[in-house]
Parts: C-alpha cells; structure tokens; sequence
C-alpha cells in the first residue's frame, strides 16, 4: 500500500495554531486536531493493523515560523513479518520554522518476527526552532515471547539544523548478527529509547535533571550530551529494562524538558 | 621488496608515536565501571561483538571516502567528510576525543613529513577526527594498509586502556589484539570497498551513552 500523510501547521491571528494543509492517503489518517498549551495536538493514525511489507508511507510535517505542533500516534506501530521477503518503508520529513516548535512523541515501534522495515527521518529545524523528538523500539511481542525476531530493520536519521548536519544516526539491526549485543547487554529484553531536543538559545538543557531519571541502573541505563554545532541542541539515549520502565521514562523526560522550556506541556488525552 | 611506505607505517603506528591515544579509554572506563565489562574475556567479547562489527560497518568503509579523498588531494571532499563525522558522533566526549587524537595526529604528522597539503588542512580550522586525519597521514598507502593500521590503532587503543581498567597483563593484552585483528583482518579489504555509502552505519548505544555518562562521572582515570 503507497499511503502518505503531509500536514503543515501555522499560526491563525498571532496566536491559535491550526492546520493550514492537509492531505492524506490510506493507511494514514489523522485525528481531529486541538489546541492545548499553545501546541495543536494531533494523532497520527494508521487505522490498518499495522505496517506490511512493501507499504510505502511518506510523512511530511511542516511548521511554520510560530507554530507549535504536537505529533502523536494513539497506539503502538506495527510492523508485521514480510510475506515475501519485501521490506516496508516509511520516509519521515519534519520541517520547523524559525520560532517553531515540532514535538514528536510516538507510542512504541514493535516489530514482529519476520517484519523487514526500514525508515528514513530527515528533519530540518531553522535556527530559532525548537524540536522534541522521541523513538521508542521495542523488542517485539515480548509477552508472547517473541523478542528480537524480526528480520530486518533500517534506520536513518539526518537532523539539522539551518544548513549543518547535527546529528547523523544510520543502522541496520538484525538478530542473526553482533547489532544488537551491544542493546541487549544490559538487558535481555532492551528497550531502545532516543532523542533529539533542540531549545532556544539561552535555555539550559536540563542535563542533571535528566540524568537523575536514569538514577536506578538497575532498571535504565541513560545518558545525555550536546549534539555537535554551535545550536542548543542535544541528544538523550537510554537502554531501559522493559516497556513499563521506557514508558515512564518517556513521560518523565518530556515532563522535564517542558519545565526547562518553561512552558505547559500539551495533553496526549491518555495519561 | 621492501615496500617505500613501509618504515613510515611502522613509526605512526607505534604505540609511542605521540597521538594521546593513551590518556583515552573511549567510553570503555564506564563500563568497566558498570561491571559490563570486567575481566579479559568480556574485553575480548566486546572488541568481536561490538566493536569489530562497527569498524566494518562504518569505520572503515567511512575512512575509505576520506583515504580516496586524501590520496586525490582533494581537501574540500576531506573537510566535508570531517563535518559529516562530527555529526555521527552523538555523544560529545567520543566526538571531542576523536578531535583531541586528530589534531595531534595532524601536528606531529606536518611535523614530521613537512607535507603543504597538511599545512593547508591544518588552516582550514576543521574538526580534524581521527580517522580523517589518519587518511590525510597514510594517504600515499594502499588503502587496505591504511585501513589495516587505523583497525590496529582502535583495538590496541581499547586493549591498552583496559590493562588499567582490569587485571590483566601485557601478555594477555597482545593475545587479544592478535586474536582481534586476526578476526578484522580478512575483512579490511572488502570493508573498504563499500560502494553504496548510504548503508553504512552502526548501532551502539551501549557505548554512546557510557560515554555520556563517562563525561559527567565525579572520578576518572581516563579523558574518554
């Protein structure tokens, strides 16, 4: 299925942000929109099972200069075996304004046994924007047993900000080779948790408060550092012992950059 | 016959050539420190599980672009790729590390070859990585050798960080780089090959995040 999602956000008399395009194509759709804490919040929803092999999805976000965009999924994203030995691709381009805010905050990614996926991010932040961008990647069904048995996962990530490249992330994880020893050292069963914070300029990144949530190494093992160029821009990595764990991670850190923003952060409606 | 690049090889390999390679651990401190890492045979584990697989995935098919580049004399491709790997370095200790070895590298290297080309590098105010700099400095090798000798330099480099990390001897040090590159060896050739830039790449977070953490830790031995 050749199915894509393109949203731009901006801002209506100063103030409301509001969708000013849209467009989408099965099996992508979106939730009616609302404005919380100044951000237009929005599910992103794939009302299929999931994602199969040889589905294409293209995703464009684009922020205007002002606008705060709040992106979420309602439920996990999943990738089923590939039936054919073909791999699902999903393209993901995030565009934020000068004075933007793009928040991107997705339940986890759970790949089955089998599923052969690969995803490509490129996201764009003009100076003077702002980006809070999570991924969360599980091992897979774990409560039916079934951890790390997928086939095949690429990933891509370009962030930049103006015209440098900030950060650059490429792998190819598959369990039939040494890529995921290093995840699984710490725990049989990781959760992967990244992201990629860019504040305004004179904001302080919490880095104490963010490392105190990785206080317990006994259940997550975490860190934090600036990303490379002369931004406010930084990079939280944590390995987490299972699902309940990354989930309040997930949520205290982004309850934690929102205090260090100074700004109220936006309902999800599921907590 | 004795190959020309030979001698010159051997001393900027030599674990006295001053690089500062000695005073970095590359985030393996913290993990010793965790107890990921605690006794030779985890050591031994680490270089074949995760850190071999990266100079194969990335490293080395990375160093191959800059090698091409440097061996062509094109110093505006080698830059480019000088920023690009500041960008793959997440974590700021290793990304400052790999700076601090290749701006030693860089001088010591002008130092000893009086070479214009690196004397215009060396103005062009790059980050100067390791690895690019290596490329730079081995530029007139094969490229399998150059990849054999920056191979060789990061497993020694995690080899002889460890001996203060852990109990362990020279001996046994030299058992494990031997057995490490023998492993790596068979393989630097065909790594440094990769055509389709697009796909290479590694996945270490278990090394970027002890680094982080090794940054901010109250007490160590180690830079990196």
């Amino acid at each position: 299925m050749k199915g894509h999602l393109h949203l731009a956000c901006a801002l209506r008399d100063g103030s409301i942000p509001y969708l000013r395009e849209q467009s989408f194509c099965a099996p992508m759709h979106l939730s009616k929109p609302h404005v919380d804490a100044g951000a237009l919040v929005t599910n992103l929803v794939n009302p299929t099972a999931g994602i199969f092999d040889n589905d294409e999805i293209n995703l464009n976000f684009t922020v205007d200069p002002g606008a705060s965009l709040v992106l979420t999924t309602p439920s996990s994203s999943r990738v089923y075996r590939s039936r054919k030995g073909d791999t699902a691709l999903v393209r993901q381009t995030m565009t934020v304004g000068a004075g933007g805010f793009l928040e991107f905050y997705p339940e986890p990614f759970i790949p089955h046994a089998g599923a052969r996926y690969r995803q490509h991010n490129v996201i764009q932040v003009a100076p003077g924007g702002e980006l809070l961008f999570f991924e969360w990647l599980s091992p897979g069904r774990v409560a039916r047993g079934e951890a790390f048995e997928f086939e095949e996962l690429c990933w891509d990530t370009d962030v930049w900000s103006g015209d440098v490249l900030i950060a650059r992330e490429r792998y190819r994880l598959r369990p039939d080779d040494a890529s995921l020893k290093s995840l699984r050292l710490p725990f049989d069963l990781a959760h992967y948790l990244g992201c990629f914070v860019i504040l305004p300029e004179g904001v302080p990144f919490p880095q104490a408060e963010v490392e105190a949530l990785g206080g317990d190494v006994s259940s997550v093992y975490l860190g934090s550092a600036p990303l490379a160029g002369n931004v406010n821009a930084w990079t939280v990595k944590a390995i987490c012992r299972d699902s309940l764990v990354t989930r309040k991670l997930l949520k205290d850190l982004r309850t934690v950059i929102y205090q260090a923003r100074g700004k109220a952060q936006p309902t999800l409606g599921r907590y | 016959m004795l190959p020309e690049w030979l001698p010159w090889l051997l001393q900027v390999n030599d674990s006295q050539f001053p690089s500062g390679a000695y005073a970095h651990s590359m985030g393996l401190e913290e993990l010793t420190q965790r107890d990921y890492i605690r006794k030779p045979e985890d050591l031994e584990k680490f270089l074949h599980e995760q850190i071999i697989p990266s100079l194969k995935a990335f490293e080395l098919p990375f160093l191959a672009r800059a090698h091409a580049a440097a061996a062509a004399e094109d110093l505006n491709t080698v830059r480019a790729l000088d920023d690009e790997l500041e960008a793959w370095k997440l974590a700021a200790e290793l990304r400052q590390a790999s700076r601090q070895l290749g701006s030693r590298r860089l001088v010591m290297a002008h130092k000893l070859e009086n070479s214009a080309l690196l004397e215009q590098y060396a103005k062009r105010d790059a980050p100067c990585h390791h690895l690019i700099i290596c490329a730079l400095e081995l530029r007139t090798l094969p490229a399998a050798a150059a990849g054999c000798a920056f191979g060789l330099q990061t497993l020694s480099g995690y080899a002889t960080a460890s001996m203060k990390l852990m109990r362990m001897g020279q001996e046994r040090c030299q058992l494990i780089v031997r057995h490490a590159m023998a492993t790596l060896a068979p393989h630097i050739e065909s790594a440094m090959r990769v055509e389709d830039n697009s796909h290479i790449g590694w996945f270490n977070p278990l090394l970027e995040i002890s680094s982080m953490r090794h940054a901010r830790a109250q007490e160590r031995l180690f830079i990196s």
